[in-house]
């Protein structure tokens, strides 16, 4: 390294302490808690964490006495089920609004965006009394439902972007290998957007999986319950009981399934957001 | 190529369709309830009362409702003042030729991408935890006892408490969108203001400030947004503390509620809980139109 980079990197020098002071506190934060779900609560209130080795019995406690498997594999349900169903229901409405000229379509672009603007809290009550009147509550559908639904006008806007910027040859030659429309949509559109789709699925996951107001208000019970709305209900009886190695295990259940995805896909995450911000 | 109209509608049916259903019809049914005295969630249209402007004026009265906007107001200016504070710091700190660029970036967002529960149960149970926690630890360590022994949970601190925690995931996303409008300046500029001997923070000030203004208004309107809609940490960390109760939760408690808390004793009425849902989604177009109008003018091109 030149002197001119010395001399440059201790100009960054402050800006440097910033960042590993983010960086300490995320591990101290992140990695205690880790620690402390493997250790007793005696060694978290004497701060010796691991004193007496790992203890993964708070773990199967949690699955065995507090039921957090099931609310584990409903999560999971919805997630996956919804970013499946999300694809379904907005990818083939953005590839018209992506790629075809049709009349009406400042009308459908306007009621998509609009969509975009209408929070939660404004719809909630009458789509409650909707849902009981249509006998759909109880079930794990409620839910699942209403991520779909809630979800479908963002899924349209981001993927719409992704459909227009497909060469048009692609459906062309679909044409004269005498494909249908949605011959040719499913088999050559479909896999050419698939970077598209993988972006929008991974925010369809990140907010299923942590969603707290739908899931409070339409899967308050334990059959349907989600892992996350579970966790505030267990931590509030292990904190009762005194348990409170246990309260940092169950924080690890569902802090893990997203963070193995951040490991793995924290650059498309992030590609998502900075290409669709600069676009807006 | 041609596609016939039957196909375009066909491809279009189910977004429409959810638009219609789960969009407008609730919008213009919430609008109509809160001018409504209606006694339960199951109401049919023939048991609601027509009450006129009653509801608005009660809330307008209710000291319950006025102190979750008071709430709200104080979570829309600290955690916007610490949540721009961060996110412009560290997105100029990504600009000015730091290493590990991408990893740094990924590194401010991954609180983002964690469920809020975690995030307030880590918070409450180990940062601010009066017998083990982060901060009665290191301020011990430190020798600073008063500091140690402050409850950061109690009656006095919890609201503020909940900000930081609060603001800690949410810094990320804003500092995202601030780093990709800092990252399309030329960098000519920055080269020319350097050679005429500028500062670091006169360009901040003469050359990224304004070159951003257009992604800085989008991030004031999208932090004005979640602002008004702030529910799940006043659920999760705040725990029905009338400290932290914002309009979005209070409407919660009073239409959803499980009935054991205070706000039981007013008398239970779905209208009123519509008509918070009318006045959060009014100031958020309200202050977003105020914001557009604020940050015109020229528009700069480059």
């Amino acid at each position: 390294m030149g002197i001119n980079n010395w001399k440059k990197e201790r100009r960054l020098l402050p800006g440097y302490l910033m960042l590993f002071a983010w960086l300490l506190f995320t591990v101290v934060l992140f990695g205690w808690a880790v620690l402390a779900s493997l250790s007793t609560t005696r060694e978290i209130f004497t701060n010796s964490l691991l004193r007496s080795g790992f203890h993964f019995s708070n773990y199967i406690h949690l699955f065995k006495d507090q039921g957090i498997g099931r609310y584990f594999l409903n999560s999971a349900i919805y997630t996956v089920a919804a970013c499946i169903g999300i694809i379904v229901v907005a990818a083939p409405a953005a590839y018209i609004m992506g790629r075809v000229r049709f009349r009406g379509r400042k009308l459908v672009q306007a009621m998509f965006l609009s969509a975009l603007a209408i929070p939660g809290i404004l719809i909630a009550i009458p789509l409650f009394s909707l849902f009981v009147e249509l006998k759909l509550t109880g079930s794990l559908f409620t839910l699942l439902l209403i991520y779909i639904f809630t979800s479908a006008p963002f899924g349209v806007f981001l993927l719409s972007g992704f459909f227009s910027s497909i060469p048009k040859e692609f459906e062309e030659s679909a044409a004269i290998d005498g494909c249908g429309p949605i011959k040719a949509f499913i088999r050559i559109v479909l896999p050419v957007a698939k970077p598209g789709l993988l972006t929008m699925s991974i925010f369809n996951f990140l907010g299923v999986w942590n969603e707290y107001f739908y899931a409070l208000i339409f899967a308050n019970n334990p059959s349907t319950r989600t892992v996350a709305l579970a966790l505030q209900s267990i931590v509030y009886g292990l904190a009762n009981t005194g348990d409170y190695a246990g309260i940092f295990a169950a924080c690890m259940v569902v802090f893990f399934p997203t963070f193995l995805l951040f490991l793995f896909l924290s650059n498309k995450m992030v590609a998502g957001i900075t290409v669709g911000s600069v676009k807006g | 190529m041609k596609i016939q109209k039957r196909v375009i509608a066909l491809f279009l049916l189910p977004a429409v369709i959810i638009y219609l259903g789960i969009f407008l019809y609730p919008t213009l049914r919430t609008i109509l309830m809160s001018f409504y005295t209606i006694p339960a969630l199951s109401s049919r249209i023939t048991e609601w009362k027509f009450a006129g402007l009653a509801n608005y004026a009660d809330l307008v009265r209710s000291p319950y409702f006025l102190s979750s906007v008071r709430n709200v107001l104080g979570i829309w200016l600290i955690g916007g003042a610490l949540i721009f504070g961060f996110a412009f710091l560290y997105a100029v700190i990504l600009q000015s030729g730091v290493r590990w660029k991408s990893f740094w970036r990924s590194l401010i967002f991954l609180p983002n991408t964690i469920s809020v529960v975690v995030l307030s149960v880590v918070w409450l149970h180990y940062i601010y935890n009066p017998s083990y926690g982060l901060l009665t630890t290191l301020f011990h360590r430190l020798g600073m006892t008063t500091l140690a022994d402050i409850q950061w949970t109690d009656n006095e601190h919890l609201f503020y408490s909940m900000i930081v925690a609060y603001c800690f995931g949410s810094i990320g996303y804003f500092m995202l969108i601030l780093s990709a409008g800092m990252d399309r300046i030329p960098v000519d500029y920055y080269e020319a203001a350097l050679l005429e001997g500028a500062n670091g923070f006169q360009r901040f000030y003469k050359i990224t400030l304004p070159l951003i203004r257009e992604v800085f208004r989008t991030t004031v309107v999208l932090w004005t947004i979640t602002a008004s809609n702030f529910f799940a940490w006043s659920a999760t960390f705040g725990q029905d503390d009338p400290h932290t109760v914002t309009p979005a939760y209070y409407m919660y408690q009073k239409v959803f509620g499980v009935g054991n808390n205070v706000y039981a004793q007013d008398e239970f009425n779905v209208g009123s809980g519509a008509s918070v849902g009318i006045m959060i989604t009014l100031t958020i177009l309200i202050v977003s139109a105020l914001l557009n109008r604020m940050f015109k003018g020229e528009r700069l091109e480059y």
